[in-house]
C-alpha cells in the first residue's frame, strides 16, 4: 500500500511536470510568433527574397548613416556618393516606390539644401512625398519631415513666403501625432519661426523661437546643436530689430557652442561668424569684423565652393566692409 | 526509495518551472520590443531620426544691409 502511494505520488509529479512543460513549449512558440507578425506587417513595397531584404536594408542603412554623418560634419562632397549608392541599392532591393527609397530621398534632399543643389533637393523631396502619400498606412513622421524640409528648402532659396505654408503643415501633422511639447514638434516650430523671421514677421517669430528653445533645453540640456542654431537665429532677429547688445550676447553664446560642438571649421560655425561680423561692422569694430569674415569665407569656400549662395553673401558682406575701411575688394 | 521518489519529483517540477519561466520572459521581451528584431522592421508609424525622418535646419545668414541693393 505504501509502495502504491509512492508510485502514485511519482506518477502525479511527473504528469504535472509534463503538463507544465507542454504549456511552456506552446507559450514559447507563441512568443516567437508575435514579433514575426510585427516584422511581416512592416514589409517594404516589394518583398525581397529571403535573406535579401535584411542584408539590403542593412547596407542601405549603413550607407545612409555614413552619408548623414559626413553631411552633419559639413563634409558634403563625401556624403553625396554614399546617398547615391544607398538610393540605387534601395530601388533595386525594395522597388522605386518603397518607403526605404523615400527615406533615402529625404536624406539626399537634405544634402542638396546644404550643398546648394536646390533643384535636385526639391525633386528628391517631392518624389519622396509622393511615395509616402500613396503608401497604405501613412508614415506621419516622415510625411511631416518632408513638409518641414520642403519649407526649409524655400528658406535656403530666400523664398520665405512660399516656405511658410509648408512649415505650417509639418507643425500641424506632427503636433497632432505627438503633442505640442515633443522635441520634433519643436524642430518644426523653429523652422517655421525662421520662415516668418525672413518675412519680417518678428512678433510672431520670436515667441516661436523661444518656445522651441525651451523644449530643446528641457530635452537636451543647455548645450546642443539645435540650441546653437536657434540662438543664432534669435540673435539675427534681435539684430534686425536694432537690439544690438542682445544680439551680440546671443551670437557669442551660439558661436562658443558651435565651436565646441561642431568644431571651428564647420560651415554652420561660419554662419555665426558671418552674422557676428555684420553686427561688429555696424558697431564700427572693423578689425574684428574683418577677421571674422576672413575665417567665415575660408570655411565656406572649402566646404561649399565659390559659387554657393552662402559664399556669395559672405563675400559681398566682406567686400562691403573692405570698401568701408577704404581697402581693396577681397577678389582683387 | 522514498527519498529517490521525492528527489525525482522535485527535479521534474523544477525543470518544468524553469521552462515556464523562460517562456514567460520570451513573451515579455517580444511584446515590449516589437520591431527591434530585424533592420527591415522599421516601424511605419515611428520615426527613426538617423534614417527616415531627418529634418534640416533653417539657419539665418545675415546680409549686411549695405550690400543689399
Amino acid at each position: 500500500m505504501n509502495s502504491e502511494r509512492k508510485s502514485l505520488k511519482l506518477f502525479v509529479s511527473v504528469a504535472l511536470a509534463a503538463a507544465v512543460c507542454l504549456v511552456a513549449a506552446v507559450a514559447r512558440k507563441w512568443s516567437v510568433g508575435a514579433p514575426l507578425d510585427d516584422i511581416n506587417s512592416a514589409q517594404p513595397t516589394r518583398t525581397p527574397a529571403p535573406g535579401e531584404g535584411a542584408s539590403a536594408a542593412l547596407r542601405v542603412r549603413s550607407l545612409t548613416l555614413r552619408g548623414s554623418q559626413f553631411r552633419d560634419a559639413g563634409r558634403y562632397r563625401e556624403a553625396g556618393p554614399l546617398f547615391d549608392e544607398a538610393l540605387a541599392m534601395a530601388e533595386a532591393a525594395f522597388g522605386a516606390d518603397s518607403l526605404e527609397v523615400a527615406a533615402v530621398l529625404n536624406q539626399l534632399g537634405m544634402l542638396g539644401k546644404y550643398d546648394g543643389r536646390f533643384d535636385m533637393a526639391e525633386a528628391a523631396y517631392r518624389r519622396a512625398l509622393l511615395i509616402v502619400e500613396k503608401t497604405a498606412g501613412l508614415d506621419p513622421p516622415l510625411r511631416a519631415s518632408l513638409f518641414h524640409n520642403l519649407g526649409g528648402l524655400e528658406h535656403a532659396r530666400g523664398r520665405y513666403a512660399q516656405g511658410e505654408p509648408l512649415a505650417r503643415r509639418s507643425v500641424e501633422i506632427r503636433e497632432r501625432a505627438l503633442g505640442p511639447d515633443h522635441i520634433d514638434v519643436a524642430a518644426d516650430i523653429a523652422a517655421l519661426a525662421a520662415l516668418l523671421d525672413g518675412q519680417g514677421k518678428y512678433d510672431e517669430s520670436e515667441p516661436l523661437y523661444r518656445r522651441a528653445l525651451a523644449i530643446f533645453e528641457r530635452e537636451n540640456g543647455p548645450e546642443h546643436y539645435e540650441i546653437a542654431v536657434n540662438l543664432n537665429n534669435l540673435a539675427a532677429l534681435k539684430q534686425a530689430q536694432g537690439d544690438t547688445d542682445a544680439a551680440e550676447q546671443l551670437y557669442r553664446r551660439a558661436l562658443a557652442m558651435k565651436e565646441k560642438l561642431l568644431g571651428a571649421e564647420h560651415p554652420d560655425t561660419a554662419m555665426t561668424l558671418n552674422n557676428l561680423a555684420v553686427l561688429l561692422k555696424k558697431q564700427e569694430n572693423y578689425e574684428e569684423a574683418a577677421a571674422l569674415y576672413r575665417r567665415a569665407l575660408s570655411i565656406f569656400e572649402a566646404a561649399l565652393g565659390a559659387q554657393h549662395p552662402k559664399v556669395v553673401t559672405c563675400r559681398k558682406n566682406y567686400d562691403e566692409l573692405l570698401r568701408k575701411m577704404g581697402r581693396r575688394s577681397s577678389a582683387a | 526509495m522514498d527519498a529517490i521518489t521525492n528527489l525525482l519529483a522535485t527535479v521534474a517540477l523544477l525543470l518544468a518551472m524553469a521552462a515556464a519561466g523562460d517562456a514567460t520572459k520570451g513573451q515579455v521581451g517580444a511584446s515590449s520590443t516589437p520591431g527591434t528584431h530585424s533592420i527591415s522592421s522599421r516601424p511605419l508609424t515611428g520615426c527613426d531620426d538617423e534614417f527616415g525622418c531627418g529634418m534640416n535646419h533653417n539657419e539665418t545668414l545675415v546680409r549686411d544691409a549695405a550690400t543689399v541693393k
